[in-house]
């Protein structure tokens, strides 16, 4: 099955109710619940802004899992142990920092089954909690369900209600997708086992459409349609188009977002740009949440980036100085330390540009692949680097 | 199948109660951030990052006599010390508690005799419980300011995610405005400082009595060691300009015990500690206030607690040691406790763990005593029932007689510690910048050679030249 594309949808009919398009991922993880030995998933416990970490011990907790909340930011990948044969559900910043994990030595790729759900983006859930209220006039307990369709952010309220707006028009007012969503390129987790979404199905069906990328997900994918728990069906030609246009149009859109986030930064002479990156760190408290809740991050109390003195006279403190040199070639992008900063010091956007720029000149991307080893760590680096 | 069990929480490090997740799986805790809470967007400080650390340290053990015995023997001997005491007596919680907690320790106060105090009677005698408590009757009360002046405050270092909710307001266009010490990240969030000594801000906000802009937010630290003449001066510019004050504390359930009318104590906790030494106060039952390794004059406390016929200490963080004469009975660590909380800011929280904490352990001593106490859920209704209706009168501020401002013992003597700085904190270096304001508060120099700082020096976060400036007289 490796290799190819199917539309997907759960055996079991209450998985087909309750799950996302069809529950395709919901049959997957009831079908490998006894082939690990963890299944880690988000788990709704409120309103549709409201959900955590949770590991699945029985299929009838299945049905309260949740793929794909927007509103729902929390980093899974850090939960994933060294040794501990796990399945684990994912978007595609995750899976990238689970692959620089494994490059690391702190995860076996063997060890893992990474299911990643396609991903346009995903929404700080205080601002739009705020949103709803000042906006529409709703309360956020209100809201039933959320959907990113057609551009548009469409919330569903529980008396029947659909309020709709544009993306471009609520990221334009300040609303919107956290910004390291909004220039983020990668859309479809190539890196993953399977990787699974609604982009290419057809609008009236519940179906999923899922990639198989290793023998992995082909295998895991089998087992889920001879056990009855998964259904599939070659997807529609025109609609599979569907789903690659979907994914250049958003990955478009991502470049856009690059080039007007971090371009500014990229245009500036060296020392001024230097000047940026100090003012836009000098409100760092030392509170190192950052590090706290950067995925890729993993040395532990022994790192480097706490070795410095903490004395130092240092225009930029050697604790982000050192986290700028580690993840240049490992962050990927999921803005974890931005919304960990209690400063609002815009992290994210500081390591892409260390990040992009070390990209431009190497082709390196972060995340990516397995085998792609990262050219300081090989020392083959282009001419004239 | 590994599990995993999550609750959600708050952080007990200040009268925030920033949202947190705390997640426990096969034997270790961590943290994860709570983004979707509207308070802190799951951002968290220094403290709140090690809350993992924080609650590793926990007293596990009863203790009496400095040795260990079981929970039961603990609870008959400080039954039996309470009931034997001689003189009055005082229970004691600062306010790492949920409001339940604080009601049974109120009714159980009553049962036995005892006063009860937050550690903030000073504040409560200089301007009355009213005016310093129902001053913020909107969460979102930061939100809706015109314009916030900082009195003797930096948010940055001492509570760093107020910071954040200044520099986010102040985006929207509300003014803010800081008097008192001048530091360094006070640039970030303010539109004008007026730096001035510590010792000089009562003074300086005088002006402020008469001319201050109508409708302004005040926001003044307002702790165990806070100067009752800032409050009280506080109190008469709120008056004079209708305008309110947010009192912050370091503690996490201050609010919810002053609904409770919990403080009866005319003064802070120096003059406790004076009533102990005098042999006035000769039994003291201590809610969750670590005292032993906080209090400013740690020695001078720890010898009064000796002098005590009775000394109870219900705690869940250790502390190093406790007198020899203390009888302690643990507490399960915040985050395993049901019930609810008020935060600075009058957001009613709920705590969702699962334990009773101080409400299990004073039913017990209270058995012990010969009184009942209620089960939990009744003794969660009548407490909410005193806070809801507490809160929904309305107050406004009257003049007051400013009371004498506290003795200048150095610069600096106002910086009201906080946990962000010293408590739990692994960094050794965190905690020496928080004992060397302890000391320099003092005037001791245990931690910090006095001719480090110049005379005309505010001291700051480091003895580096950059976080100093020379004094400025207030204009």
């Amino acid at each position: 099955m490796m290799g190819t594309e199917y539309w997907g949808w759960a055996g079991e009919a209450h998985l087909r109710e309750h799950g996302e398009s069809g529950g395709a991922v919901s049959g997957l993880l009831a079908s490998v619940l006894s082939s690990y030995d963890e299944v880690i998933v988000i788990r709704k416990t409120g309103t549709v802004f409201e959900a955590e970490v949770h590991t699945l011990d029985s299929p009838q907790g299945i049905a309260r899992v949740q793929g794909a909340l927007h509103a729902v930011s929390i980093e899974l990948s850090h939960y994933l142990q060294l040794g501990r044969k796990t399945a684990i559900v994912l978007k595609p910043c995750e899976a990238r920092a689970v692959i620089e994990n494994i490059k690391r030595n702190h995860v076996r790729r063997e060890d893992v089954l990474l299911i990643g759900l396609n991903c346009g983006g995903t929404l700080p859930p205080v601002k739009t909690k705020e949103y709803l209220r000042t906006q529409f006039g709703v309360s956020p307990g209100d809201i039933a369900k959320e959907e990113i369709a057609k551009g548009n952010l469409i919330f569903f309220t529980t008396d029947g209600q659909e309020l709709s707006r544009s993306i471009d028009e609520l990221e334009e007012a300040g609303y919107g997708r956290r910004e390291s969503c909004r220039y983020c390129d990668v859309k479809i987790p190539s890196m993953c086992d399977i990787a699974c979404g609604n982009w290419g199905t057809p609008a009236e069906k519940h179906i999923t459409f899922l990639e198989v990328f290793t023998d992995a997900g082909a295998a895991a994918l089998e087992a889920a349609v001879d056990g009855g728990y998964v259904s599939v069906s070659e997807p529609g030609e025109k609609l599979a188009a569907v789903r690659k246009k979907i994914e250049g149009i958003m990955v478009k859109m991502a470049k856009g977002w690059q080039e007007k986030m971090l371009g500014p930064f990229m245009a500036m002479e060296p020392k001024e740009r230097l000047d940026a990156i100090h003012a836009a760190l000098a409100p760092c408290i030392g509170c190192y949440a950052c590090r706290k809740a950067c995925p890729v991050c993993k040395c532990g109390d022994d790192c480097k980036c706490f070795q410095a003195d903490p004395d130092d006279q240092l225009p930029i403190s050697m604790f982000h100085a050192v986290r700028f040199l580690h993840l240049m070639e490992s962050c990927v992008g999921c803005g974890q330390c931005s919304d960990a900063c209690p400063m609002e010091i815009p992290l994210a956007h500081l390591h892409q540009l260390f990040a992009k720029a070390y990209e431009g000149r190497t082709g390196y991307k972060p995340g990516m692949s397995c085998g792609d080893i990262p050219p300081l760590s090989r020392g083959d680096f282009p001419e004239g680097y | 199948m590994i599990s995993l069990k999550v609750t959600n929480s708050h952080c007990p490090g200040c009268s925030l109660l920033c949202g947190v997740q705390m997640i426990e799986r096969e034997g270790l805790l961590d943290v994860e951030f709570m983004k979707d809470c509207d308070i802190n967007s799951g951002k968290l400080c220094r403290f709140g990052i090690e809350l993992a650390r924080y609650y590793g340290e926990l007293q596990t053990s009863a203790l009496a006599g400095g040795r260990e015995v079981s929970y039961e023997e603990a609870v008959t001997l400080a039954a039996k010390a309470l009931s034997s005491s001689r003189g009055a007596g005082v229970a004691l919680c600062t306010g790492d508690a949920t409001t339940e907690e604080l009601y049974a320790l109120s009714l159980f106060a009553d049962a036995a005799g005892l006063a009860t105090t937050l550690g903030l009677g000073h504040h409560m005698h200089a301007v009355g419980l009213e005016a310093f408590h129902k001053t913020v009757t909107h969460p979102d009360v930061l939100d809706h300011a015109q314009m916030i002046v900082l009195v003797d405050i930096d948010p940055a270092y001492q509570y760093p995610l107020l910071a954040r909710r200044l520099m986010l307001v102040r985006e929207q266009g509300t003014t803010i405005v800081s008097i008192g010490p001048e530091k360094e990240h006070l640039s970030f969030y303010t539109d004008a400082r007026y730096p001035c000594h510590p010792s000089r801000t009562v003074d300086a906000l005088r002006a402020f009595v008469e001319h201050a802009m109508p409708h302004a937010l005040y926001v003044v630290p307002c702790g165990m060691y806070g100067d009752a003449a800032l409050t009280a001066q506080v109190n008469n510019i709120c008056a004079a300009t209708s305008s309110r004050a947010l009192f912050v504390t370091d503690f996490a359930n201050v609010r919810g015990g002053l609904a409770l009318g919990m403080e009866s104590l005319s003064h802070g906790i120096d003059g406790l500690v004076a009533s102990i030494e005098a042999g006035d106060v000769t039994s003291l039952v201590l809610v969750e206030s670590p005292l032993f390794s906080s209090y400013l004059d740690d020695a001078r406390f720890w010898a009064a607690c000796e002098t005590l016929d009775a000394l109870v200490v219900l705690q869940s963080h250790r502390c190093e040691a406790y007198p020899p004469n203390a009888i302690v009975l643990p507490l399960p660590p915040f985050y395993q406790r049901k019930g609810t909380l008020r935060n600075v800011c009058n957001r009613r929280l709920v705590l969702s763990g699962e334990a009773e904490g101080a409400v299990a352990v004073l039913r017990d001593l209270g058995a012990a005593m010969g009184h009942g106490l209620s089960p939990f859920d009744a003794v969660a209704k009548e407490a909410r029932s005193l806070c809801d209706a507490w809160y929904e009168t309305v107050a406004t501020f009257t003049p007051v007689e400013l009371p004498p401002q506290a003795g200048v013992e150095g610069p600096c003597h106002r910086y009201v510690p906080n946990p962000y700085l010293v408590r739990g904190m692994p960094n050794p270096r965190s905690k020496r910048v928080g004992l060397d304001l302890y000391a320099v508060a003092k005037g001791k120099e245990r931690y910090v050679i006095r001719e480090d700082v110049a005379e005309d020096v505010v001291f700051a976060y480091e003895k580096d030249p950059r976080y100093t400036l020379p004094l400025q007289p207030y204009e």
